[in-house]
Formats: structure tokens, sequence, C-alpha cells
């Protein structure tokens, strides 16, 4: 029987193409879905809740349907996750993100082809001061200091933004607002990690050259303890021959902690302790150098916990 | 199954089988021809636009005072431009818009004077690929073969474009269909395969494989003769070959003005650009590839990801028949060598060795792409030249599939309700691939066949979803209704010239003014590709805001994304 009949797998095969490629169209979500689905996170979101979009590629359109004031910078080009304490993971086609793995679904709702399931973060930990926030003239000063230990002010250099271009790479933006060193600036930016994830950074590439590039954080808030990220720019990282290049955290005399970023990490943590300056104000020293400062679009995050 | 299906039959082919094949290949170039207006310019045809516009001046002043334009100055200078590629095409490109747009006002789009050369191309694939398959298996075999050939999104987009990889699965398959046919029949058909040879040569560079795939077939249709003669000291060497060695290199050169001076320290800068290609940026299961190694699984991947799956089935029922005679014959040769007997029946010899070239033809262009330094940056239409052959099979495998049904049916039904079935089951093969192919357009090169999820599918998957920037003249209605009089517009990865024919034929907004930063524009495009990211961000830093105002999608996956400043 199967050795007569086997060839009807073929208009079987051709039929099923048919069906599938009408159920496909069918299932396209309609933009009312995500209207609706915005609808209902509009309602109950925090200013310390998250939103991401599964399947990743689903992020342009629901970045779009969400829109500025739901999908604020700091959420779509995210530092990191702890700082959340919950995550609307809004999604289609059943998909979810690894990020909210293993953690607990507060709630789940569906707008039409849309799901809208709320995590709660298992380690959330509130954000006592942000340097990213901080960078500006009143809070911050740049140096640069060259292989001699000669300190030269970096001063505050506001104009366009350099951005874009035709040819790849393009490379990261140059912020408008930043202050300007010799061969480097200060800003902050967003950067292509190595994973493509966007993450709202200060870009301070190193000046090179035995040079060291020093940032004086005034005023700030300290936690128990000062946590950030580091990367270096997606093209630049991806060739993995760059010098490595290390971050300081200094206060007064002490050093805080230091880490350093080599190529191949991608955007990767540190964390250190400051129990003894909890509930302190007061200034914050970062120095960053490396060997040399050729491909070396470095930017990091910090924060004070 | 019939012996005589086993045999090819290159010689006896009734006319009305070569007006169906031309009839086929003439309906897909009407097809492309309606289609081609809806379908922006990719960035290489921005540079071939640009190459063909000089060549043009080149013709005219040929014309007019020719002893000046053989001059080196004259050469040098209008054939400098893209001087990578060789230059049969552009030189199409160059001689279409010069009379069919410029002279004569046929075509009134420039770009579809460009494009034309190279729809007519995909015609040639077609009409040859019909023949071919139906001299070699039968009528029904050529059908399918041919309709299954251009029923897939990503040859279906890149038959439309002024650009290189029809043309050479075009002259690919037809350059073996001449020197199969020149195996049978020899004299003019010997000198055609040498003519053949050089203009795929001047194609493009893939044709540099096909001794790859002549020399073994070779090799084995004569290799008793070779025997005979390399025992009294001569080395025979069939005709087509040798045509192919001595006119492939003539028109090759002649036809390539910027070989004509310095020939061979321009040979070598060609061999060495193509040997030492820039590798560019490709997703490929959601990872961004820059360079070697190339992954194995990339071919197979997206041939199944990109063919329609019905089409594959077919392919694997006749090339497992094709290999299975070969075997047979294969086996049946080597008991007649060793002198055994075997209780194997062989299938009648086919002195042309129709099936082994036909698997030469699918598997050369292929083999390149399983080297760990292959660059993999074009997606599929680097191996297009394998893709008649796969069709060609599928058509066999649609004769066997059919012969099946018949056999199945034998005394059940009478012959009318046996043809509606034939009808029924060739239909079932089409509607598919028909469907998906006519969806696609224009966002050929980001759709997926539905075995694997479809658009949204392939996006599940990380496989690429564009490149070469074409899809900006899709952003044309949501421009026309939000972009003011003299908006500038961050243009990404459209090529300059591409852009400035998509002004000059008004397929955007005349107005409109192409900008090369998002600092200079009102709006900012993003063409969708992994690695190119860092466009998105930087227009996040440059607008203060993450949120585009307009995602162009396909079936739900964003396409390019709009941001207004």
């Amino acid at each position: 029987m199967i050795r007569k009949w086997w060839f009807v797998v073929v208009p079987l095969v051709g039929l099923a193409e048919v069906g599938l490629h009408a159920k496909q169209l069918h299932d396209v979500v309609p933009e009312s879905d995500w209207a609706a689905a915005r609808a209902s996170v509009e309602k109950s979101i925090r200013p310390d809740d998250q939103i991401l979009f599964a399947p990743m590629w689903a992020d342009p359109v629901g970045r779009q349907a969400f829109g500025p004031a739901l999908l604020t910078m700091a959420r779509a080009a995210r530092a990191d996750d702890s700082r959340f304490a919950r995550v609307f993971v809004v999604s289609i086609r059943g998909s979810s993100r690894e990020e909210v793995a293993g953690w607990r679904a507060a709630s789940h709702e569906r707008q039409g082809a849309v799901a809208i399931t709320v995590f709660e973060n298992p380690s959330y930990r509130k954000i006592v001061d942000d340097l990213v926030g901080r960078v500006r003239p009143e809070t911050l000063s740049v140096t640069r200091l060259d292989a001699g230990d000669a300190e030269s002010p970096c001063p505050w250099a506001p104009g366009r933004t350099q951005s874009g271009g035709t040819y790849y790479p393009a490379g990261m933006a140059i912020p408008g607002e930043k202050f300007q060193c010799p061969t480097t600036v200060v800003g902050v930016s967003v950067i292509q990690a190595l994973d493509h994830s966007a993450r709202r950074c200060i870009l301070a590439a190193p000046p090179g050259a035995g040079g060291t590039l020093r940032l004086r954080f005034s005023d700030v808030a300290f936690g128990t303890s000062l946590r950030g990220h580091h990367g270096i720019h997606y093209e630049a990282e991806r060739h993995l021959g760059g010098a490595p290049v290390t971050l300081v955290f200094k206060h007064g005399d002490r050093t805080i902690g230091q880490s350093t970023h080599r190529d191949g990490q991608g955007w990767s943590g540190f964390e250190f302790e400051t129990a003894e300056l909890a509930g302190q104000r007061g200034p914050l020293v970062v120095e960053i150098s490396a060997a040399n400062n050729t491909n070396r679009k470095y930017c990091f995050e910090a924060d004070t916990r | 199954m019939s012996d005589s299906r086993d045999r090819a039959k290159p010689d006896d082919l009734p006319r009305a089988d070569r007006l169906m094949g031309a009839g086929i290949a003439a309906l897909y170039v009407g097809w492309l021809l309606s289609t081609a207006r809806n379908l922006g310019f990719a960035r290489d045809e921005g540079f071939y636009f640009h190459a063909s516009t000089a060549y043009a001046g080149w013709f005219r002043n040929l014309l007019d005072d020719p002893r000046r334009a053989v001059s080196r100055g004259f050469v040098d200078a209008a054939w400098q431009a893209n001087h990578e590629h060789p230059s049969l095409m552009k030189s199409l490109f160059a001689l279409s818009y010069e009379w069919l747009h410029t002279r004569w006002h046929i075509l009134a789009d420039a770009s579809t004077a460009f494009r034309l050369p190279g729809m007519l191309m995909m015609g040639l694939a077609l009409w040859v690929t019909y023949l071919f398959a139906a001299r070699a298996y039968g009528r029904r075999a050529g059908l399918l073969a041919a309709g299954l050939l251009g029923l897939a999104p990503n040859v279906f987009y890149n038959a439309h474009l002024a650009c290189f990889d029809v043309p050479i699965m075009a002259m690919w398959v037809s350059c073996i269909y001449v020197y199969w046919r020149s195996e049978a029949n020899g004299g003019r058909w010997a000198i055609l395969a040498g003519i053949v040879f050089g203009l795929t040569l001047e194609t493009k560079h893939n044709a540099w494989m096909l001794p790859a795939v002549f020399l073994p077939h070779a090799l084995v249709v004569h290799h008793a003769t070779l025997a005979r003669h390399l025992r009294v000291g001569r080395v025979p060497i069939p005709a087509s070959l040798v045509s192919m060695a001595l006119l492939g290199p003539l028109v090759f050169v002649g036809l390539w003005p910027w070989l004509w001076n310095d020939t061979l320290p321009r040979v070598q800068e060609y061999v060495n650009f193509h040997l030492n290609h820039e590798y560019y940026n490709i997703e490929f299961l959601g990872r961004n590839y820059f360079g070697p190694p190339s992954p194995r699984a990339y071919a197979p991947v997206m041939i199944a990801a990109t063919i329609p799956t019905v089409t594959l089935l077919l392919f694997v029922i006749g090339a497992a028949d094709r290999v299975r005679v070969l075997a047979l014959r294969a086996r049946s040769w080597l008991s007649r060598t060793l002198r055994r007997a075997s209780l194997v029946v062989a299938p009648p010899r086919d002195r042309l060795e129709t099936d082994l070239l036909v698997l030469l033809g699918f598997a050369v262009p292929l083999a390149v792409f399983f080297l760990p330094r292959t660059p993999i940056f074009g997606g599929t239409k680097h191996w297009f030249p394998a893709y008649p052959f796969l069709a060609i099979l599928a058509g066999r495998g649609f004769d066997v599939v059919a012969s099946r049904l018949e056999a199945a049916l034998e005394g059940r039904l009478e012959p009318r309700l046996r043809r509606a079935a034939h009808a029924a089951l060739a239909g079932l093969v089409l509607l598919g691939p028909i469907l998906v192919t006519r969806h696609s357009h224009p966002f050929g090169l980001s759709t997926y066949v539905p075995f694997v999820g479809g658009t949204s599918g392939g996006a599940d998957l990380g496989l690429n979803r564009q490149f070469w920037g074409f899809t900006t003249q899709s952003l044309a209605p949501w421009l026309d209704r939000n972009a003011a009089k003299g908006a500038s517009v961050f243009i990404h990865d459209t090529a300059w010239d591409s852009w400035a024919r998509l002004i000059d034929e008004k397929r955007l907004r005349p107005d409109l003014r192409g900008v090369g930063t998002p600092s200079e524009a009102d709006f900012s495009i993003v063409h969708h590709e992994l690695h190119m990211a860092e466009i998105d961000y930087n227009i996040w830093v440059e607008y203060a805001k993450a949120t585009p105002d307009y995602v162009l999608t396909h079936d739900g996956v964003p396409i390019v994304s709009v941001y207004r400043k």
C-alpha cells in the first residue's frame, strides 16, 4: 500500500504549504492589538518597571506602538535589569524573553494576539544615584592625565551630535552634550553591545599613549554598593584584538574598586561594596585607561544602590 | 517508468516544446516588468546604474567616432567604473538604457531599461531550464522545472535587478546545456560552447567554476576513448572543451574593453579582488557573521528556508531517482570492468551521462559554500547557478510522482478523470510557490517559506531580513503623508545613486532631500539588519527618543523604522 501510494505525500506537502501560508498571513498581529496592549500597560506601569517585547525582532513595532512616554530611553537602552522592580513582557507568537526566565509571573492577560505578563524581579535593588544622569558640568568635571601625570582639563563643549552614516560602520553616536578632551570625549550615548543590545552609558574612550581619563563626579549619594557595566561598541570589540580598558573608582584616597574590560566580554558587570559610605554624599572619581586607544569605543555605566 | 525516460533525448524535442518554454519565459518576464515599479533599488544596482551610464557614453562615442572611442584614454575613462566585475551585463544595461529609454522612449523609467537585460536573462534561464529538463526527462519535467525555478521569492526578487546573479544563473545553465548539446552533436554546437563559455566568463566570476563541471563529466563520457588514445600516446580532448579553452578567453577579453589595455595586470587585479573579497556582515541563526570561518550549515539551511518545501521535496525525489540510476550504471560498469557476473539489470546506457552532468551542474556552484573561507554575505544569490539544476531535478521528481499517479489510477478512472488528476497534482505543487512568491513582493529577501514559519518564522530563526537598502522605496506612501515639502531624509543603507534614481523616477517625492547623517535630517530611516542596530541607537541619541514614528513591516516583521526629528 505505502509502496504504491507514497507519492501522495507530494500533493499533501503542497496543500500544507498553502494552508500554512494562509495561516501565517492571518496570524499577523493587527495594530489594534498593540494599541490595546499599550492601554493596558499604561494603566498599571510604575516608574521603576521595565517593558520588554518578545520576540526580540518585534521590538521596533512595540516601541512604536507604546510611544516615548512608556518606552523611555532608560527602558529601551537599559543599563541592566536589576534596577527594575517588575518587567512587563509584551509578547506575540507565544514568545518570551530569557531575561525573565525563572522569575515569578505576577499577572498575565491577553489583548487579542498580544500577551502581557508581569514578572517580579527577584534581584531588584533600588538605585540611590545614577552616574549616567550626572554627566553635566554642574555635577561632573573631566580631565586628562598624560603619561607624566600632567593634568589638563576637558571643557564642557556642547554642540551637534555626530551620528550615523551611509557606510558601515558608522560607529557609536558622539553626543552633542559632552566634555571635549584632546583625543576623546565624555558624554552620554547608546552603545551597540557585543550582543547587539542597546545600552545607555557614558562614552569615555581612554586617551591612549599612557594617558588616563579622569571623571570627578561631585555630590554623589552613596549606598551599600557601587555597581555598573562596561563594554566596547560592537564593531570595535568583535575583532577581539584591542587593548584591555581599566576602570577605577576612587573616593578620596581610597580605591573603591577596579574592573578591566577585555574584548569578547561584551556588556559586563562589576560591583564593589561601599557599606562604609552608605547614606553619605561626596565626590567619586572614575579613571579610565588603556595601553592604547585604537578602536577603543569604550562606554560604562555605574550607579549606587 | 519507461526506459525511454532514462535516456537523454537531446535531438528530438518538438517545436511545441521550444515554444512552450519560450512562452513560460515570456510570461515571467511580463510578470517581472509589471512588478518592477514597486521594487526599490538595491545598493549594488546604484553602482551598476552609474557604471552603465558611463559605458553608454562610450557606446555613443563608438558610433560617432570609433577610432577615438577605442583609444586608451577613452576606453579607460569609461570602463574604469566598476571594473571589478566583467562588463557583459553592464554593457547590456547600458545599451538598453541608451536605446530603449533615451533614444526610443519605449521604457519610461530609466531603471526599467537598466533592469530589462537582467529580466530577459531570467527568461533565458527559464527557457533553457525547460529545454534541458524536457529533453532529458520529458515535457512535464520541463514544465515543472521552469515553473518551480521562477516560483521562489529570492529568485523572483533578484530577477528584477540590474545585477549579475540571475544572469550568471542563466549563463551557467545555458553553457552547460550547450556543452551537453555539443557532446551529442559536435560541430557548430562545439563552437557555440566556446562562445557561450566566454559570455559566461564575461557575466560573473562564478563561471570560472565551470571546468569543475565539464572536466569530470568529459572524463566519464570519454574515458574509453581516452584510455585507447593514451595507449598510443595521444591525448584526445572533446571539441567543446577545445573550443571553450580557445574561444572563451577571446570572448572574455574581447567584450571587456577594460582588459584591452594592460591586460595581464588588470586580469590579475580582477582575480585578486575576488580571491580576497571583503567579508560583509550577514545574520545567520541570530549571529552576525563578518569573516571566516563561514558556517557550513549556511547554504543548506538557507535553501531549506527559502525554496518552497514542495519544490525541495520534488528535488529530493528527482535527485534520488537519478542517483539510483547512476549507481546502478556504475555498478554494472564495475561488474563489466572486473569481468564479474552481475545480477543487477543495468538501466540503458546514456552515452551523454546527462544525470551526472545535471548533478554536477547543481553541486559545483554550491560546493564552495561548504568551504570555511567563502564569504556568505550574498544570502542565497551567490549559489543561484545551482537552482536551474535543482529545478530540473524537481521536474524529474514531478515526473516520477506523476508516473506513480498514473500507475495507481490505471484501470480505476477514465482517461478524462486521470488527466484531471494530473492537472490537480500539478496545481497542488505549483499553488503554494505561486502564492508565496506573489505575496513576497517587494520583500523577497525577507520572505521565508511557510514550513519555517514564513517571514516571522525567518525572523524567529534569526535569518537575514534584507540587505542593500532596497526597501527605502516602500516608505513612499508614509513619507507622502507625513513629510513636509523639502524635508530631508537620512537614507541609511540606500546607495546615493539608488536614491537619486528613486527621486528622478518620482518613486519618492521629488522634493525630498537625501542626507548622509541623522543630524542633518528631518526623518531618519533604519534598514533592519542585525549589525546595523548601531544606526538605530545613533538616532536615539540624536533625536533623544527611542520610539520610531513608523515601522514598515512585512507580515508583521519590521523592515525599516522611520524616526521624525
